[in-house]
Order: structure tokens, then sequence, then C-alpha cells
């Protein structure tokens, strides 16, 4: 009854592989409905992950190459400026950048923002112009309020604009703390373009001075420094010097940042499939219930068919085809379903669980980072599995002689 | 030890195969022990049921083989990022002492794999399967590469480690480092190319002048091909790595064999790979069939076979030519000149 | 109609899901170079590290530069990044005689009576 080409014989046998498949309906419906939620659930806990540090990495070779911190009984602590001149000496460093940045607590909003403060003119030239949507062209009057008091501008992330327009302070913003006796307006007079809100969501860029007065800055400290090494292979070297010359200070490299980096959602993703792992034992052991555990009609079936003169490898094949069908087909839509769901649905559910609670959320529109690799990865955990499990099973089966079976009837 | 999803794939892959091979020996076992064509006992009757577990279990075996050979290779890539100062695979495969051993084993394994179920193909194309002891006993003998690869395996995953500084392609692959890979570098094209293409030309007078002849040079020189192809995989190696990849990369620093089966280099190596693996399986299975001598009706399916394997090789072999002197001459159209 | 032909359509269709999905990669990836240039720019007028995910606490939000022995230091319960932080619960004041009275001390002693 099977003839002809191989290719023919194989595609009869799929046929009949199909064909048994869908005479136990429910039974296989119910493996491939497991089949592809597990690999959905897997695959859309790495699709996550590793988008999500490739998101970071993007721009993890622009960061500085060290950051220098003053740890002052277990905390980070306000750098004096005199560090400046003595790491500025040490040769094979190009510049110590001061840094004044720290956190805004809005108790109205519960939000935190990460306040800034930089140099703004610099943003009005050259490249670093395209970056922000200026806005709130001062006209004559104002003007002259502006220049005459330009450290109290600021720049904001779209987050932070979105949370200040609600209260009505897009304009202007009153920073206030309680030893301060009335508070202080800051204009906004731009905010960054939402290309950015991955990194600039919950940024507010103050100029300088007016960013000491809203942290509290005293002159001639700051929160602390970027050292900048033109050669890669020195900032090791120039960051132990660092911490060999001043115990207090505590250097992050831009290769610790990387590693930070690539670990952060790691453990994230570990335990959340770790949580699934017990799912994972009770889909195997299900499979295996299934697969290896034959019925008496399938039984019946195996030796009518050896009966009317059906090849034992024929017997196998159609059982190894009954599971590669099954598996591929489930794990290919497993991974088409965990791609349409965390890029083009935003992953709603495990979103949550991967960036938090806040009061300010970035849109979570991430870049899609499905390497071709990591798909055959997914793949082969899965198909090559399974097969294993259904190899012995399939070959009970396909030996079972007619007669055994003709005779329990 | 480090976790990488890419590890743990590796580690499902081999657990799965070794699982399933130690079932195929098993029953390998019995069927050695017990068979007796001739005896009607119940007994050899399931004993010839086990061939088909054991061909099954093989052949899947083999699948699984040909899947982790090329996983391996990816996932030596793929943790070329976690591990500093790797570039490619090379750097993950150096880091310890077992990564080079591991990919040499996986290559041997994927071959005798190769012959082994050629073998058995032949072997169940006939009724009273002639070679069945021969079979199994070779069967026993493959298997403990089997359980070296994967323990060999568990020890480059443990011995991986993050913090330690490994070279990167650029310098094993290089005159100035001593060793096999830098030696294999080393050797320059106008040496090596002459001995590759010599083989070539010795393959072919085997095949297209020595096998024309009925006689008793046909069987010397189809024993003959088994050395050669060996041969030839050698010399195709150090010609992909001392020839083909300076002109894939167009650079003269750069003689690195993994870094091209990227996606920066169209999957190039992919294809060049299959090709050289293909045709060096074919062509050894090819020569190795000669041995088989008795009984007759044995040796005339040998010899069909035979003649397939032999359309086969050759076939890959040109296009393994083909598809590695590609670059070499696009880029002697574009630019008129070698480098 | 043959089985086999079913499964070759189903097959077609996965084909043409996965190209649509690839239209979708390739799109976001177009879209996305202007997006990675921009952010090249803020990066280097910025240079604190890590995505504005989460503001929650301070050594979520600057994973990568905070110091290491943050957690539970803005607030008790502050969801943990940290391993130890999913099983250890916030410490229990609950019970601790409270030094510190608030409010008027006849308001502490109803409170008390209750």
């Amino acid at each position: 009854m099977i003839s002809g080409s191989w290719f023919e014989r194989q595609k009869n046998i799929i046929d009949y592989s199909l064909q048994s498949l869908l005479r136990r309906r429910s039974k296989n419906i119910l493996i491939l409905i497991i089949f592809i939620l597990l690999v959905f659930a897997v695959s859309s806990v790495l699709f996550i992950t590793e988008s999500l540090t490739q998101e970071m990495m993007i721009t993890s070779n622009d960061l500085p190459d060290i950051t220098v911190q003053r740890i002052v009984g277990g905390r980070q602590a306000n750098v004096p400026a005199s560090y400046i001149p003595d790491i500025e000496e040490i040769p094979g460093v190009e510049a110590v950048e001061t840094r004044v940045w720290g956190y805004f607590y809005l108790a109205s909003l519960q939000a935190n923002f990460t306040i800034y403060g930089m140099d703004l003119n610099l943003l009005e030239e050259g490249e670093y112009q395209k970056i922000v949507n200026w806005k709130n062209v001062p006209d004559e009057s104002e003007n002259q309020i502006l220049s005459t008091r330009p450290d109290f501008r600021m720049i904001v992330g779209q987050g932070v604009f979105e949370l200040l327009r609600d209260i009505q302070m897009e304009k202007a913003y009153l920073f206030y703390q309680p030893t301060w006796e009335k508070p202080i307006p800051f204009d906004i007079i731009g905010t960054f373009k939402t290309e950015t809100e991955l990194q600039s969501n919950d940024m507010m860029i103050l100029q300088t001075e007016g960013a000491r007065r809203v942290l509290e800055l005293p002159p001639d400290e700051f929160t602390d420094m970027a050292v900048y090494v033109p050669n890669p292979e020195e900032i090791d070297n120039i960051a132990l010097k660092i911490r060999r010359y001043f115990p207090e200070l505590r250097t992050i490299t831009k290769a610790q940042i990387k590693n930070t980096y690539s670990s952060v959602f790691g453990w994230k993703s570990a335990f959340v499939l770790s949580s699934m792992l017990a799912a994972i034992f009770a889909f195997l052991i299900l499979i295996w219930d299934k697969a290896s555990g034959l019925s008496p009609e399938e039984k019946r079936e195996i030796g009518i068919l050896k009966a009317v003169g059906w090849d034992t490898d024929v017997l196998l094949s159609v059982k190894l085809w009954e599971g590669l069908i099954l598996s591929g087909v489930s794990s290919l839509a497993g991974i088409l379903l965990a791609y349409t769901y965390t890029f083009q649905l935003r992953a709603p559910g495990l979103r949550e669980i991967f960036i938090g609670w806040s009061a300010i959320y970035p849109s979570f529109q991430l870049i899609p980072d499905a390497d071709p690799k990591s798909l055959l990865l997914i793949i082969t955990i899965s198909v090559v599995p399974y097969l294993a499990v259904t190899v012995f099973p399939a070959w009970k089966a396909a030996i079972t002689d007619p007669d055994v079976v003709i005779r329990n009837i | 030890m480090i976790l990488h999803p890419w590890i743990l794939g590796l580690i499902i892959g081999h657990s799965a195969l070794l699982a399933v091979f130690s079932l195929g020996v098993i029953n390998a076992w019995q069927i050695f022990r017990g068979w007796d064509y001739n005896s009607t006992e119940e007994k050899q009757f399931l004993l010839e049921k086990k061939t088909y577990l054991v061909s099954t279990v093989m052949n899947f075996a083999l699948f699984i083989q040909i899947l982790m050979l090329f996983l391996f290779e990816m996932a030596a890539d793929e943790l070329a990022n976690v591990l500093p100062g790797a570039m490619c695979a090379v750097g993950t495969l150096s880091s310890g002492s077992y990564g080079f051993p591991l990919l040499n084993l996986k290559i041997v394994s994927f071959f005798a794999y190769f012959i082994w179920l050629m073998i058995n193909y032949l072997d169940n194309l006939m009724e009273t399967y002639p070679l069945v002891r021969r079979k199994y006993l070779g069967l026993m003998l493959i298997y403990p590469l089997a359980v070296v690869e994967t323990a060999l395996l568990f020890m480059f995953a443990s011995d991986l480690d993050p913090s330690v500084i490994t070279s990167c392609c650029g310098s094993v692959y290089n005159e100035g480092t001593g060793g096999l890979g830098g030696s294999l570098a080393g050797a320059s094209a106008s040496f090596i190319l002459p001995l590759f293409f010599s083989i070539v030309i010795l393959l072919l007078i085997n095949r297209f002048v020595l096998n024309r002849r009925n006689t008793g040079r046909k069987r010397l020189g189809n024993l003959l091909e088994f050395p050669l192809w060996i041969a030839f995989f050698i010399t195709a190696i150090a010609v992909i790595i001392s020839f083909i990849s300076i002109y894939v990369y167009e650079m003269l620093s750069h003689k690195c064999p993994f870094c091209f089966m990227g996606a920066e280099y169209c999957y190039y190596g992919v294809p060049l790979y299959f090709f050289l693996f293909i045709a060096t399986a074919a062509g050894m299975t090819g020569g190795l069939l000669e041995m088989i001598e008795q009984p007759q009706a044995l040796k005339e399916k040998a010899g069909f076979l035979q003649k397939r394997m032999n359309a086969v090789s050759l076939w890959s072999m040109s296009a393994f030519i083909v598809t590695g002197f590609l670059p070499f001459v696009i880029y002697y159209i574009k630019t008129g000149r070698l480098i | 109609m043959r089985y086999s032909s079913w499964l070759a359509i189903v097959i077609v269709a996965f084909c043409l899901w996965s190209g649509s999905a690839y239209m979708h990669f390739h799109n976001r990836q177009i879209e996305s170079e202007q997006q990675i240039k921009l952010r090249h720019q803020f990066q280097k007028a910025v240079g604190l590290p890590n995505l504005a995910i989460t503001s929650t606490a301070r050594y979520l939000r600057h994973y990568s530069i905070t110091d290491l022995t943050t957690p539970f230091q803005d607030y008790p319960a502050s969801p943990d990044h940290f391993p130890a932080g999913f099983a250890f619960a916030p410490p229990d004041y609950s019970n601790m005689p409270c030094p510190i009275v608030f409010g008027k001390p006849e308001k502490l002693t109803r409170a008390n009576t209750l």
C-alpha cells in the first residue's frame, strides 16, 4: 500500500499520522495547547529580557569611563572639590567632570524624579539640539524675567511633563523644600523627545546652579565625578590608582556598568522561569503519560495494521511523524505568539513584573531583538526532549503483534 | 559554571542524546549476545524486533548530533559575549582546556554515526541481517564517544569562567602564535593550496581512472579513498583557515574559521561546512563499503550504495570548492589583484 | 483533500505569520535607527546609566551605580530587586514600645485605653 518515491512515501505516512492525531482529538489538542503555552511563556520571557538588555547596551559605549563616588559610613556622600586636581594629575586622565544630581520626591503625585544639573546652554548647540523639543519661546516681557534668572530653567522628560501638565504646571514648576522660605519657580524651556524616553522619562535637567539649590548641595561639593580616559586599556589601572590614592572613593568603570547591564534582568528572568519549573515538570509527566500509555483502541488499531501487512518501521515513522508534527507546530506557534505578545501587544502582564511599580511609565515600545540563533535554541529545547521521550513508547507500540491484540478482542 | 540558556540547551540536547543512545546500546548488547538467525525461539523473534528500536534510536541520535554540532558552534559564539576578551567562538573554546577537544570529538563522532547508519541501512536491506553482530559491536564501540562527549560538555561548562580573560581568534590564528592554530595559519597559501588540490586531483584520478577497471586495482582504489578523504578534510580545514578566510573577511590578518558563520557574513560558513562534512562523510563511507566481501548479495547492494555515496561525495566536494573559492574569485574580479 | 495538504496549508500559514512578524521586526529596526541616534546624544549629554523604566527606588533607577547597602533604605516594603528582597519581609515594628509620641498626649492615652 505504500509505494512510490521516498517523498511520496513520506507524504502517505504523514497523511496517516495526521489522521491518527485527529482521531484522538481531545488528547492531542490538550497536549498542543499546553505545549504552545509553555513555549510561549518561556520565549516571551527570553524575548523581553534580551530586548531590555539590548536597549540598555545600545548606549553603553557613551557612558563615562569611570564614575567616582565617595563612600562614608557605607553610604554615598558628597565629593569635595579638593579631589579634582589630584585625580586630574594621574597620567592618562583626560578630564574630570563633576556632576550634580539627585532625586526629588513629589509626595502629592508619589513620583520620584531624577534631577540632573548641567549647563543647559550646551544643549542648545550642535547635535544635542535635536534631542530637545524647545517650547515656551518667551515673548518680550517674559524674556526680561528669564534673562534675569537663567539659573532657574529646566528641561524635563516626556513622562515628567505629562505629570506636571496634570497639575497645571507645564510652563513652570514650583520647587519647594521644607527648609526654604518660599518655593522657587523653574521655567520649563523644553521637553526631551519621546524617542529618548527610555532614558529621559523621569529626568529633570536643571541648570547646575538651580540643581544645587534644589538638592541643597553646599558650594564646592558635588554628587560624584566622571573621569574620562581616552585609552580603554588604561581604564582599569587608573581606577585602581584612584582607589589606592583615596581609599574612601569608589570607582565604577564602564565595563562594570556593562556587566550589571547584562545581569540586571537576568535575575528577574531566572526568577520567572524557575517559578514556571513546576509547570514544565507537570507537562513532561503529562506527555510521558499520554505518549507512553497505549489505549486499547490504539493497540487494536496497530494490531490490525500489522495484520494487513504494515511494516514495523513504517509504524515507527508514523509515530515519530506524529511527535514531530505536534512538537514542531506547537513550538513554532508558541514562538510566533510570544513575538506578537511581546513586541506588538507590548507584553501586558509580564511588563509589570519586569519594570516594577512606578508613577511614571515609559510607553514600553521595545526594539525587537530576536536572533534567529535563539529561535533555533528554543525549537531545539522543545522538540528534542519531546521526541526523545516518545521514541521508546513509539517502538513499544510499533512492535505489538497482531495476534496478541486480536486475541484480546 | 555559568547558567546560560545556550549551555542549558546543549546540556538538554546531550542528555537526550545520551539517554536515547544508552537505550540503543542496552538493546544492542542483548542482540549481540543472543543473536542466532536460524533459531525459531521467541527470544530471537524479540531480538529481531529490537533491531528496529536500535535503528530508530540511532537515526534520532545522528539527527541530534548534527543539530548539537551546529548548536555548539553557535553557543560558543554567543558565549563569547559573556567572556571578556573573546570575540567569537574561538575565544570560548580556548578559554578552558576542554573546548577544542570537545569540538574535535564531536566532529569525529559525527563521522562515526554517519558511517554506522549507512552500514545499518545496508544491512537492513537484507532479509538475514548478515552484518548484525559486527554492526552492534561497532555501536558499542561508538558508545564511549557519546559518554566522553557528555562528560566533556559538563567539564567545559563548569570550566567557563566569566572573570578569566581569554584570547580571541585574532591571536589564536596568528602566525606569531605557537600551537596548532598558529601553525595552520602560518602555513602559507602557496604551500597548502597545492597540497589541497593535489589531494583533490588524486581523488579524481582515483575515481575516474582506477575505478574504471573492474580488477583488483579497483578494490585498492576504493580502499584508498578512506585515508584520502581524511586527508581531504584536514587540508580543507587548513585551506579555510589560511586562504579562504582571508578573502571572506578581505583582511590579511583575520584568519578565523568561525567568524563567518555569523549573520555579518550572511551565514557564509554554514553551506561551506555543510558541503565539507557531507563530502567527507559520504566519501569515507564509500571507501569503507569496499571492505564488505560476503555474502555475494550483500556485496552487490554495497556496490550500489557505494556508487551513490561516491556521487554524493563528488558533488558535495565540487560544491565545497565552488563556495570556498567564490569569495576569492569575486575579490579578484572586483580588484584585479590578490590580497 | 488529503491530510498532508492540510498540513501544508498550516505550514504556509505559519510562513505568512512569520513573514508578517519579520516585516514588523524589520520596520521597527528601521524606525529605531533615528531613536538610537538621539539616545546616543542623550547619553553623551547626561552621563547617568540605566533605563528610566522604573523610578520606585533610587537603587532600582540607577542600579548600576548605587551603593552596595541600599535595600530598604527608601521605605519599608519597597519592591526589591535583590534576591533576598523576594524572601525577606520588611521588619515588623508594630509591637515595639514606641519612643516617639505623635500628636498630643491625651490622644495617645485614648488610643491606649482602646
